[in-house]
């Protein structure tokens, strides 16, 4: 008894020995990999394919249903092996440069023969020559501190091929990358950009000077991303790890900003002074979007200078494609959140409290109580240059406006008007009332708090002050920069 | 490989784009056809090969093809000559009238001397 594989070539249904298979699917993957750099290759595979979909059909009877080890031996010595195929493209240029180049060629690939999770590490002491461990130690070093370890492995994971067939096993074992090596492919690349400016010179097909401009340029420039590309490369790596280190750590540890301002470094939490804004719910939103928009760029550049750094040739047009339709996925979300929040900005609200004042002398006293002295330094997450706008990780602080005019009234009066939004007129008479401000007149003194102060929801609350004297009374105390 | 194999290869080849020209003057044929012809002739030991070679003939304009519904397998492409390919298999044709007599000129002389 054996067991069949069914498997479908060009549209047909094969029942295959699964020995056979093994031999069938080394043998297709080994031409796929050859020929599915080109469009044109692509094309000559499906050629090829459909060649053995005709050959196992003429197979196939009523008697015999299975495609057996024979046939595909038979397959293979009908169609040529890989090797035949190859033979034939390398004599199509300068034959024995390119062997040669093709042997010393060292491609990275992940080494799944050899593996822990997905052959990453394997395939990468391979390529540089160093022993598997070491891969494996930074890889959990970098998980650990930081998380971007793991970022990092499946970045390579997508980025680095799997070596299935037997060339791509040999060119990951080819030989080592060292400074030797890079020298002469800076040198190679040298060459390779003079000869191309020189043919192209020589060559009618550069029409007018413009153009000829042009192509020296982008030859230059081509020229100088293949033979610097691993520079590139390795800055971009860098720097991705760096942002990306900062990005998950500060996640981790709550939000955690790290700011300077007058009181020396403090940190301060990123969620808790959006709390001021809107709904807990809206900032995990805001947040998770903001995190989305930031990280897949930055995934790209680090997968990008993975790709230059190792030499990686894929064309894998989904994964970038899957990260682009996140990144607008994220950009709708973080417009949806903004939008959430200026909401309850929308509708104003104002109230206006009027106090006549009782008063027997004709000099009047005027105060501030300062409310802003008690707070802790270090939980100052903004405030203006005169601090009459400060917001701590918990609370907001706004002086209010003054105004003194002149009246014909017998006695002073103040007038307070308090204003707030919100997403309805009920909710700015809410917000209103979560203004915390206290005034009094007490022994011919008006004692006006500095600051209104509003606890959780910031909604514009403001309040203006208008204090109308009779000319006959003046005022002490009066420092002229709250007023206007 | 050998410096050897190499030319065999190379001589092979030269001519091999120039058959496949030949047997299309005629008439269209399917990829097997062609492979068949060539096999009988011993110009080609594998199929593989001849692959890349029709699709690059197609992709420069010497050949066409067009798809065929067969009562075996998958639908197949029957390739026919192209007016391009026609001028080109003439031009072919001169060349290797010429070339063989200008080496068979060598070889005759040469063979003389031995």
């Amino acid at each position: 008894m054996y067991k069949t594989i069914s498997i479908n070539i060009s549209g047909i249904i094969f029942n295959v020995n699964e020995d056979a298979y093994e031999i069938l699917k080394n043998y297709l993957d080994e031409l796929h990999s050859h020929f599915s750099k080109t469009d044109e290759g692509k094309e000559v595979y499906a050629d090829i394919e459909s060649r053995i979909a005709e050959i196992f059909s003429e197979i196939i009877t009523i008697n015999n249903q299975v495609i057996t080890i024979k046939d595909v031996n038979n397959l293979i010595e009908t169609l040529g092996k890989p090797e035949d195929f190859f033979e034939e493209e390398i004599h199509e240029e300068d034959t024995y440069k390119k062997y040669k180049k093709n042997t010393k060629k060292k491609r990275l690939y992940r080494d799944t023969k050899d593996n822990m999770i997905a052959g990453v590490s394997s395939g990468l002491s391979y390529y540089f020559g160093i022993e598997r461990v070491i891969f494996r130690i930074i890889f959990i070093l970098l998980f650990a501190f930081g998380g971007s370890g793991l970022w990092i492995y499946i970045i390579l994971w997508i980025a680095i091929p799997e070596a299935r067939t037997r060339s791509q096993k040999l060119e990951m074992k080819g030989e080592p990358i060292n400074i030797s090596n890079i020298e002469e492919n800076i040198k190679n690349e040298y060459e390779k950009v003079k000869k191309n400016i020189k043919n192209k010179n020589i060559e009618k097909e550069v029409k007018n000077f413009f153009e000829k401009i042009v192509h020296v340029i982008t030859t230059v420039i081509k020229g100088i991303f293949k033979a610097f590309g691993k520079l590139i490369g390795l800055f971009f790596v860098i720097f991705g790890v760096a942002i990306l280190s900062v990005i998950v750590g500060s996640y981790i540890f709550d939000n955690t900003l790290i700011q300077i301002n007058d009181y020396g470094i403090t940190t301060f939490s990123f969620t808790e002074a959006l709390k001021l804004f809107t709904s807990s719910s809206n900032i995990n939103y805001l947040i998770f979007s903001l995190l989305i928009i930031i990280t897949i760029p930055i995934l790209g550049v680090l997968y990008a200078g993975i790709k230059l750094l190792l030499n990686i040739k894929t064309s894998n047009r989904i994964i970038p494609l899957i990260g682009f339709i996140i990144w607008i996925f994220g950009i709708v979300i973080f417009t949806a959140s903004s939008i959430d929040i200026g909401k309850n900005f929308t509708r104003g609200k104002s109230i206006e409290t009027k106090t006549i004042l009782k008063n027997n002398s004709d000099t009047i006293h005027f105060a501030k109580n300062s409310v802003t002295d008690s707070i802790n330094g270090k939980n100052i997450i903004f405030s203006n240059d005169d601090d009459d706008f400060l917001i701590t990780n918990n609370s907001v602080y706004i002086s209010p406006s003054f105004s003194i005019i002149d009246s014909d009234s017998d006695s002073i009066i103040v007038k307070i008007k308090r204003k707030a939004r919100g997403n309805n007129k009920n909710n700015a008479k809410q917000n209103l009332e979560k203004i915390i401000y206290n005034w009094n007149f007490n022994n011919d003194t008006l004692n006006f708090d500095s600051h209104l102060l509003i606890n959780n929801e910031y909604r514009g609350q403001e309040i203006k002050i208008k204090i109308y004297k009779p000319k006959n009374i003046t005022i002490t105390g009066i420092d002229y920069d709250d007023f206007y | 490989m050998s410096i050897n194999n190499n030319i065999e290869s190379q001589m092979r080849k030269g001519v091999l784009e120039f058959c496949i020209l030949s047997i299309l003057g005629d008439d269209q044929a399917y990829a097997s056809d062609i492979i068949k012809q060539l096999k009988d002739a011993k110009l080609i030991v594998v199929e593989g090969t001849l692959y890349p070679l029709l699709t690059r003939m197609k992709n420069s304009g010497l050949l066409s093809y067009h798809w065929e519904e067969s009562t075996q397998g998958p639908p197949r492409k029957y390739y026919s000559i192209t007016k391009d390919g026609q001028k080109f298999h003439k031009q072919l044709s001169e060349t290797w009238e010429n070339m063989v007599s200008s080496v068979n000129t060598i070889t005759n002389k040469n063979s003389d001397n031995v």
